[in-house]
């Protein structure tokens, strides 16, 4: 059964797409208010920014290779050399990953923002207000909705959000107070008791990771080693009820972000999470050309090696670098796994008209 | 034995030597980063449930199972008994071995029985059920905006959430995998 056909049948089940309409709007009026452009991006690139694990959609313009956008922050950060200034972007964007779920459709609607003069510690603040406005902005819209007796609309779900605790799945989800912030590092010591200066190196962070049960294979990268031993050992031991950062990023996963001078270990990335899932990942945005080039020829490489398709490498976003960009923070949030959770949805798809996960 | 890289529930796979049904799936794919499948993995002989992480498109060893679907007849404590409508024959299988116990038995259903070396080890519910609701309150005229749905008892005993027009005696369609409502029967 489609979705058109089973809304046909179920009214009650429109109130979830409402609560991502109203998300989008609001999210829209919380940076208008900030006095913040909106940057209307493309959706196709001639060349992206070379990261080895980013599974593109390839598409052809005449003969020439292109790509469905996967995030904007070329554009983004173009547009901040051009001297726009503080602005955000809400755009579908697409993932050619060889699985959907829950979690996962080849397309989905991002937001990004970039906050100049500002860190990665700022946009944690940010998504704090931002949230802080979102969800009784959220609840006026709903109420409005359900003045208007068009469709059936659960005062319930009204409440929540106006209350800032909303129920998800069998928890609830505190959004009133600040969030929590965990460094990696301390989530590293306090969980695994490993320092990442004694994982520096790759044959031996695989054989401890090995010996803590990570089914990570002999001969594979850094980088996977980390996301297979987070994944399995520290994700789940995160909380579920209340609305949390991560941020100080291994520098082995840090394309795009500015190293912490405190510790040449860890980049200035932060990711957030609501319910365990990642909602957003953000960046003290690296601003060094030559940095910039050499990690991504080190990204070329690595796609190479593991047998995967070349990218077009985007030399116009180092040439962007080159002319100078102001210090500036950004960070992308995928609206929706925030949908879903805001109304208590289990799955992404069920907050999409026209998901390709009922495709035949 | 073959080698697969499809990782999927109801899966029975070699893992450190023994054999494990995958009982629950997941994946994984971090902003930046790679593709996983995070899994449940119980053990056969031990009944131990154990994490792991494997990295999409890794090759694992799937096992040479048996299924064949079976009819429901009834539940004696812990024991679940099903009978092929083929050969008649019967087979108890433990609660334990099926996702949401006797949420979803119901003898006009069908289930397919997963065996290895003959013994039945997981028994996979219909994706969807239709089922009797035997108890769910009246809607109240002009509520109809306020409460979007109710709850409802269904003959199995499990509760779940239908919209207000269905009454009790109705029979209904169930998605078993998410406890939802799916429509009238």
């Amino acid at each position: 059964m489609k979705t058109w056909q089973n809304l046909q049948a179920n009214p009650h089940l429109f109130q979830r797409y409402f609560v991502k309409e109203y998300l989008i709007q609001s999210v829209r009026e919380f940076f208008l208010q900030k006095s913040y452009h909106e940057l209307e991006s493309p959706i196709l690139a001639e060349a992206l920014p070379q990261e080895r694990y980013l599974n593109v959609f390839n598409v052809k313009l005449k003969e020439k290779a292109a790509y469905i956008i996967p995030t904007t922050e070329t554009y983004n950060k173009k547009i901040l050399a051009a001297g726009l200034g503080e602005h955000f972007v809400i755009t579908k964007v697409a993932r050619n990953m060889e699985e959907t779920g829950p979690n996962h459709l080849p397309e989905f609607t991002m937001l990004e923002w970039y906050h100049l003069n500002a860190n990665y510690k700022d946009l944690m603040t940010d998504t704090e207000d931002l949230f802080n406005f979102l969800l009784p902005q959220i609840a006026d819209k709903l109420l409005s909705e359900r003045e208007l007796r068009r469709f059936p609309i659960d005062l319930s779900l009204i409440e929540a959000l106006g209350a800032k605790k909303i129920v998800y799945k069998e928890n609830i989800i505190d959004f009133s107070k600040g969030f929590l912030r965990f460094s990696i590092p301390e989530l590293l010591t306090d969980h695994l008791k490993i320092s990442l200066e004694e994982i520096q190196d790759t044959r031996q962070f695989i054989k401890k990771a090995q010996s803590l049960g990570v089914n990570v294979k002999q001969d594979e990268s850094w980088q996977i080693c980390y996301e297979m031993l987070f994944a399995q050992l520290i994700e789940p031991k995160l909380p579920q009820n209340t609305p949390f950062f991560i941020y100080d990023f291994p520098k082995q996963i840090c394309v795009l972000t500015a190293p912490k001078k405190e510790n040449p270990n860890v980049c200035e990335r932060v990711e957030f999470f609501i319910a365990g899932q990642e909602i957003g990942n953000g960046y003290t945005e690296l601003l060094d050309p030559m940095l910039q080039k050499k990690n991504f020829d080190l990204e070329q490489k690595a796609r190479k090696n593991l047998g995967l398709e070349p990218i077009n490498y985007d030399y116009d976003l180092v040439e962007a670098l080159k002319s100078g960009l102001p210090p500036v923070a950004g960070i992308g949030m995928g609206l929706d796994r925030i949908a879903a959770i805001l109304s208590n949805t289990k799955s992404i798809a069920d907050v999409n008209y026209f998901p390709a996960s009922e495709w035949k | 034995m073959a080698g697969t890289t499809d990782v999927r529930r109801g899966m029975i796979i070699l893992y450190n030597n023994e054999p494990h049904i995958i009982i629950e799936k997941e994946f994984y794919s971090p902003g930046k980063g790679g593709a996983f499948n995070r899994v449940k993995l119980k053990s056969i002989k031990s009944g131990k449930i154990l994490s792991q992480t494997f990295k999409s498109g890794e090759k694992l060893e799937e096992l040479e199972i048996s299924t064949s679907t079976m009819q429901f007849l009834y539940v004696d404590g812990d024991i679940a008994y099903f009978m092929s409508p083929e050969t008649f024959d019967q087979v108890g299988i433990n609660l334990e071995l099926i996702p949401g116990n006797t949420d979803f038995l119901h003898t006009e259903a069908k289930y397919i029985v997963t065996s290895y070396d003959g013994e039945p080890i997981y028994v996979q519910m219909p994706p969807k059920i239709s089922l009797v609701i035997t108890e769910t309150p009246d809607a109240v005229k002009g509520d109809s905006v306020s409460n979007a749905t109710k709850e409802a008892i269904l003959e199995t005993g499990v509760k779940i959430n239908v919209p207000l027009f269905i009454k009790t005696g109705d029979k209904i369609i169930v998605n078993t995998e998410d406890y939802t409502y799916f429509s009238k029967a």
